[in-house]
């Protein structure tokens, strides 16, 4: 794979891919490195999180605004499955690799550029970043408390889209090798933020319209879902399916003073949501977060602490899932902890190379993906990106 | 060029979101996709928001979800041999934690071959919480992105309230589209690619591991730096949700040219041109001030003008829409994200792929148990219902 992309979208499609054993080569300049990859003299890039989505890959460095910067660019991309990109629509065509150009020397070429809003239509062009998408597609209007504004959806957001990005490439590139004919993916992410609401966008489209008002934490079948306080000053989430937990937390939480039988089902319970949830805050204050997340699943309730960012690496089922590893900063700092990929085939978790400083495998990749003898690569290596020169002289 | 490779074959033993999410995606992709059913059917066929037809009620998820695919109904007659058929047929068998408590299905993860066994569970297969019960909003909140929603105005304006969780079951889909990436990925990509996955590929979707996945940079974050991003953090430094006139919208400012094409936008006034915004260090440290300059300007102007100016100007900003402006977006329908539902002249449309070019038509949701064992081994029902042709060729095995 060669990964035109930066930020966090494309890198954590591109990570993804890697995590599935694909050999990711991604391309950066030093006049234009990742900007997730930080740097002193850019402190409001708050989020350095450059190892999170940029292990497992190779690195190298081009320089696209050279004519030589952009030939490697297109010599490399013809020898590659699939191509990503995440510049606005039009830049890829600007550099000479464009989908169809890369098609027409290479037919089973997966080429697959992510913006916000595509590439072509009235919209086209959108500059967009995770708020925005989540913005258009419609989820941060759905999302938010009854009387309250939109939501704003982050990062998070990005990697959604970014996931579906990739699914989209794997299933595009099991399509060409298959048939021997690729395609060019026009993505985008507007659309996936769509999908992540899309029985909402169903119910609009099949003509129902009662359900645009936003809900706080609500479910429209589930009663109670919601989010409460707990007596040390912590939240604990929890969703009521069916009307056998309700009962089963009635016998267990209840003073004995209520009419259950008002609430039996989840159409009264839904009914009668702020009564409810009144009830379930006089249980949730009686008892310590943790203390009451595990009394509620231990009946059979999904439920759980509100956890902090402080809290997540060390979450006793993803750690006896062996989720997270720790890799070295790629700043000097600190190890950091990383979480794997989401899943496991046949019980093992993907594994990741330690993120590489840019521009470090260019040679290498030259040689290996463009024949170039190693001693003439390195020399070529050092005209397709100066920066590779100046930071070798600068170090 | 190579003829239409064979449909794939998947199996959805799941209700709900996280399996039939991923289903939906090898729908749009050509597979041939049955969803096996028990007592009433899936629960989604009874959420509202309901749809109304053909003199039934059912819920817009399951529409949403089901559409394209079979459904055949595992009731006590038949259901062990049922499983059994299922199992043998399928290329992909996809399972939830509901039908995974089910030993005649768990108890098949390892039989012979060849195919691709993937289950999609609340905190996986393995571990001490394997059996917990989850939801989606509760690995929204267990991942640590609970505790950071809302942030920005959401929270200033409704601080006492409640960390909110994402509206729907945004986890579970997020779940579907992991499993779709790592099953495909197993599935290979050879015409003699699946008869080689024997013993089967076992793949272990969590869905609290996918959202923490999705929200990586929190502990990374906190690992890095020992800073723990809140609710009452500083989501955006500059621009973020804005009301506007007739709601609300989005402006993310991330490069100086953005800023400059904003200050066009705003007409030049002597606030946008002050020096000490020229440069992003400039109007981080404006803060509040700028914010509410900016605020103040929004307050008075129209979504689609707003977004009519984000175009224009090659600038991040847009408005937040509701689903009927969403449905209704030029963008969305010329690029054909809605496909057409049913037959042709139906007049109805659902979500297709984020990507023009793959099914633009997809069959009704199926009724509980429409189709039957013996209609496994048939090809294909007319065409008019089908996904796209090639889901309707029979695997030539």
């Amino acid at each position: 794979m060669l990964d035109f992309t930066v930020n966090a979208a494309g890198p954590y499609a591109a990570w993804l891919l890697a995590a599935l054993g694909a050999d990711v080569i991604k391309v950066e300049s030093h006049s234009r490195p990742d900007p997730v990859r930080g740097s002193e003299d850019r402190p409001y890039i708050h989020s350095n999180f450059f190892e999170d989505t940029n292990t497992g890959k190779r690195t190298v460095a081009l320089d696209l605004k050279t004519a030589a910067g952009r030939e490697a660019g297109l010599e490399l991309a013809v020898r590659c499955d699939a191509v990503m990109s995440s510049f606005r629509p039009g830049v890829m065509d600007r550099l000479g690799l464009s989908s169809a150009t890369i098609i027409e020397r290479r037919p089973a070429a997966v080429v697959a550029s992510f913006s916000a809003t595509g590439s072509a239509g009235p919209h086209a062009g959108l500059p967009g970043f995770a708020g925005i998408f989540n913005a258009l597609g419609g989820l941060g209007a759905l999302t938010g408390y009854v009387d309250g504004p939109p939501t704003e959806l982050r990062t998070s957001i990005d990697m959604r889209a970014g996931a579906m990005f990739s699914a989209m490439i794997v299933a595009a590139l099991r399509e060409a090798r298959l048939t021997g004919v690729g395609r060019a993916i026009d993505f985008a992410a507007t659309e996936a933020v769509a999908l992540l609401s899309g029985e909402f966008l169903t119910a609009s489209l099949l003509g129902s319209e009662d359900f645009e008002q936003r809900v706080g934490n609500r479910d429209e079948m589930w009663a109670p879902q919601g989010t409460y306080a707990t007596r040390d000053g912590r939240w604990v989430a929890l969703a009521v399916r069916t009307d056998d937990e309700w009962d089963r937390l009635v016998t267990v939480f209840g003073d004995g003073t209520r009419d259950t039988a008002t609430f039996g089902t989840a159409a009264q319970r839904r009914q009668a949501a702020d009564a409810v949830d009144e009830i379930v805050g006089g249980w949730a204050d009686r008892f310590d977060a943790e203390d009451f997340a595990e009394r509620l699943s231990a009946v059979g309730t999904a439920a759980t602490v509100v956890r902090t960012a402080d809290e997540i690496a060390g979450d006793p089922q993803l750690s006896a899932r062996g989720f997270f590893t720790t890799t070295p900063g790629m700043r000097g700092n600190a190890d950091v902890a990383v979480g794997s990929a989401p899943w496991t085939t046949n019980g093992q978790r993907p594994t990741f190379s330690p993120g590489r400083p840019l521009g470090a495998d260019t040679a290498t990749v030259l040689t290996e993906v463009l024949g170039i003898p190693p001693a003439e690569a390195i020399q070529r290596a050092a005209e397709l990106d100066e920066g590779v020169a100046l930071a070798r002289s600068g170090s | 060029m190579n003829p239409a490779p064979p449909a794939l074959r998947v199996v959805e033993f799941g209700s709900g979101v996280g399996v039939p999410f991923a289903g939906k995606m090898f729908v749009n992709f050509g597979a041939d996709v049955v969803k096996a059913e028990r007592g009433d059917g899936d629960w989604t066929r009874s959420k509202p928001p309901l749809i109304d037809h053909d003199g039934e009620r059912v819920g817009a998820l399951f529409h949403f979800l089901n559409a394209g695919k079979r459904s055949i109904l595992l009731d006590d007659d038949n259901s062990d041999s049922a499983i059994a058929a299922l199992w043998s047929w399928a290329d992909i068998v996809l399972v939830d934690e509901e039908f995974h408590a089910d030993e005649r299905i768990s108890g098949r993860f390892t039989a012979a071959g060849p195919k691709v066994v993937t289950a999609v569970t609340p905190y996986g297969l393995t571990g001490p919480e394997a059996k917990r019960p989850g939801t989606a909003s509760t690995a929204f909140a267990r991942c640590g992105e609970g505790s950071i929603t809302p942030a920005g105005i959401g929270y200033r304006q409704f601080p006492e309230a409640p960390p909110l969780g994402a509206r729907g079951k945004v986890a579970d889909i997020d779940a579907g589209v992991i499993a779709v990436v790592a099953t495909l990925a197993a599935v290979g990509s050879t015409d003699d690619s699946i008869d080689r996955l024997d013993p089967p590929v076992q793949i272990d979707v969590s869905v609290l591991e996918t959202q923490v996945s999705h929200n990586r940079w929190l502990p990374s974050n906190f690992s890095r730096t020992g800073w723990i991003e809140t609710r009452a953090s500083t989501p955006y430094p500059v621009g973020g949700m804005l009301p506007c006139q007739d709601g609300h919208a989005m402006f993310l400012p991330a490069t100086d040219r953005h800023w400059q094409a904003f200050v066009e936008i705003v007409g030049r006034p002597d606030w946008a041109l002050a020096d000490n915004l020229v440069t992003r260090e400039g109007r981080v440290a404006a803060g509040e001030d700028l914010r509410e300059r900016i605020m103040e300007w929004a307050a008075d102007v129209p979504k689609a003008a707003l977004l009519e100016a984000g175009l224009a100007e090659g600038v991040p900003l847009g408005p937040y829409r509701s689903m009927t402006e969403v449905a209704a977006c030029p963008q969305l329908n010329q690029r054909g994200f809605f496909v057409q539902y049913g037959e042709a002249g139906s007049g109805m449309k659902v979500p297709g792929l984020p990507a023009p070019g793959f099914a633009g038509q997809v069959a009704m949701a199926p009724g509980l148990g429409r189709d039957d064992i013996a209609s496994l081994r048939a090809p294909a029902r007319a065409p008019t219902t089908s996904t796209t042709p090639r889901t309707h060729e029979e695997h030539a095995r």
